[in-house]
């Protein structure tokens, strides 16, 4: 581990280097560089906000585990589980907020916590999404079909000319929401075997 | 290590500035004249009279754009689809390993418990909860992109006007509008906002004949990246269920009936008999499509509760069934209602000799 190692490294990261110093970095490069090289380029995307930081529960039980010996409050020499004895402690304050603490650096409490984000994030999108105002302010009459469950949202148009009377008969409407949901699954599951016919003669063409 | 954003901007400054001073020089033309068409795809190829960085401007360069965007860009993107007051949100994401040169996309519904669909190649697989995972060959998800935008766009030409209007901003960028408009107006217009730094396609909606934008499709964010994501890159190593090959889904047309009037530049992509799941009824059926937009025909037995024509509407998709002589024709698609019903009366037996 030698500074100017670090020096090089750094400047190859902000671009800064020429092509002998660019060279004589790489050639002096070593195991311990490359992990060194990693780092800094963690860093770098952290601070340009281009990386997630992702924490998987070997970080956070190897700070657990560093801190173990040092996170002592000085009650911590009879640890017990349950909240009774931890409140009947005359520094059962503390003791709760060891516990707490310690919960939240556990691999199930960072995942809560997350789980807590993500959760809290994702109801926005929803409330958000689903108070988007509409963009068209569509007047259908109210369906006299009454629809199965099946397909929502469809509502009847009455054309001119045509008498658009819809039967009130579960055998029609039955059939109208399996051809709707038939269509979409075609539609998904068309494959290609047309337009790749046509893409080998436009290559050929050009 | 550079910042992906920086990359465009200083390898196409010089462009930007001769693009916003034929942008100007073109739109001083357009208020001159009323009704300038801006020249079709077909007569770009031939034509000099138009300065070649002018020429930057038309829709086969945009369009193209975005073919290559669509392919080979490295993007994380929300999606929302509107149709009237539904919405429903997605996950899209897309990324390409140029060494293998394979394409990696993956669109997953945001509220949990619908469809999540993952392409790699030309390999699309579905996973529907409840029902084993199962794949088809595509060039791409046929979800809320019309894979015409995978292909060559001047297949187009015959039936669609592409015009140029100025550009706008969407969730923060500046995206140029073109707007596909049908000839025949036998089918629905399609406007799209391409972002003028990516390529990718910011909203795209059908319009009707009066401007009314009847259902669309708006991208809420968009992350940018240098490779592919980790998660789509585990696809890479994903063993994908094999599409059926063609030696055992034969396409078998079924030769019983005759669309006597079509749309132009419909071609029948698909066209089988098979059993419709929810109701086991069978049905004699065609899919045609014209890159934009599909039509599904369906042919069956009369059904004896219904006698007058239905007509619905559902954001652009148009359903109408019509009973024929002796059978019920019903279609299916992102068409004008009027259109669909002029289809469905079309359909005639063909004699059986």
């Amino acid at each position: 581990m030698t500074n100017k190692n670090f020096e090089s490294i750094s400047a190859l990261l902000d671009d800064e280097v020429n092509q002998t110093e660019l060279e004589q970095a790489l050639d002096s490069m070593s195991d311990k560089d490359g992990e060194c090289f990693s780092r800094f380029s963690l860093i770098g995307d952290v601070m340009r906000n281009e990386q997630e930081l992702v924490t998987d529960s070997s970080f956070a039980d190897g700070i657990q585990a560093a801190i173990a010996n040092i996170e002592l409050p000085p009650v911590a020499a009879t640890e017990t589980d349950n909240l009774v004895s931890i409140s009947s402690h005359p520094q059962w304050h503390r003791r709760v907020m060891a516990r707490v603490t310690q919960f939240g650096q556990s691999s199930t409490g960072k995942g809560m916590s997350q789980m807590a984000i993500a959760a809290s994030v994702a109801l926005v999108a929803v409330v958000g999404v689903s108070n988007m105002a509409p963009q068209q302010d569509d007047h259908m009459p109210s369906p006299v079909i009454s629809t199965v469950p099946l397909v929502e949202g469809i509502s009847p148009v009455s054309t001119d000319g045509l008498k658009a009377k819809p039967t009130a008969n579960q055998v029609t409407q039955s059939r109208i929401n399996a051809l709707i949901a038939d269509h979409n699954q075609q539609l998904r599951v068309t494959d290609d075997e047309k337009s790749e016919d046509e893409s080998e003669q436009e290559q050929i063409d050009n | 290590m550079k910042l992906f954003s920086q990359l465009p901007i200083k390898s196409n400054s010089g462009l930007v500035t001769s693009f916003l001073s034929a942008i100007l020089f073109l739109s001083t033309l357009n208020a001159l004249a009323n009704d300038v068409r801006p020249p079709s795809l077909a007569e770009i190829d031939g034509s000099k009279s138009l300065a070649s960085t002018a020429e930057k401007l038309n829709a086969a360069y945009w369009l193209k754009k975005m073919r290559t965007a669509l392919t080979q860009t490295n993007f994380d993107a929300g999606i929302v689809t509107i149709k009237g007051d539904k919405t429903e949100s997605f996950q899209w994401s897309h990324g390409f390993l140029p060494q293998q040169e394979l394409e990696l996309e993956r669109i997953s519904p945001l509220i949990g418990g619908g469809i999540i669909t993952i392409r790699k190649g030309d390999i699309v697989s579905f996973m529907e909860p409840n029902k084993d995972v199962y794949s088809v060959k595509s060039q791409s998800i046929r979800n809320f992109i019309p894979p015409i935008f995978y292909r060559d766009a001047a297949e187009l030409v015959d039936s669609y006007q592409f015009v140029l209007v100025s550009k706008s901003q969407i969730t923060g960028r500046s995206a140029q509008l073109i707007r596909i408009e049908s000839v025949a107006k036998n089918t629905y217009n399609y406007w799209v906002w391409i972002d003028v730094l990516s390529g990718l396609p910011l909203r795209m909606a059908f319009v009707n004949e009066a401007g009314e934008v009847i259902e669309q499709v708006l991208m809420t964010h968009l992350t940018l990246h240098n490779e592919a994501n980790k998660e789509l890159s585990r696809i890479a190593d994903l063993e994908l269920p094999p599409p059926p090959t063609a030696a055992l889904a034969q396409h078998n047309e079924t030769n019983n009936w005759q669309m006597t009037w079509l749309p132009e530049g419909f071609e029948l992509l698909k066209s089988d008999r098979h059993h419709i799941s929810i109701s086991r009824e069978v049905s004699d059926y065609y899919l045609y499509g014209d890159g934009l937009t599909e039509v599904s025909i369906y042919i069956q037995r009369p059904l004896e509760s219904f006698n007058s024509p239905i007509v619905l509407q559902d954001g652009a998709t148009s359903f109408v069934m019509v009973r024929a002589e002796g059978f019920d024709v019903t279609v299916v698609g992102k068409i004008p209602p009027e259109v669909a019903f002029n289809i469905a009366r079309s359909v005639k037996s063909v004699q059986q000799s």
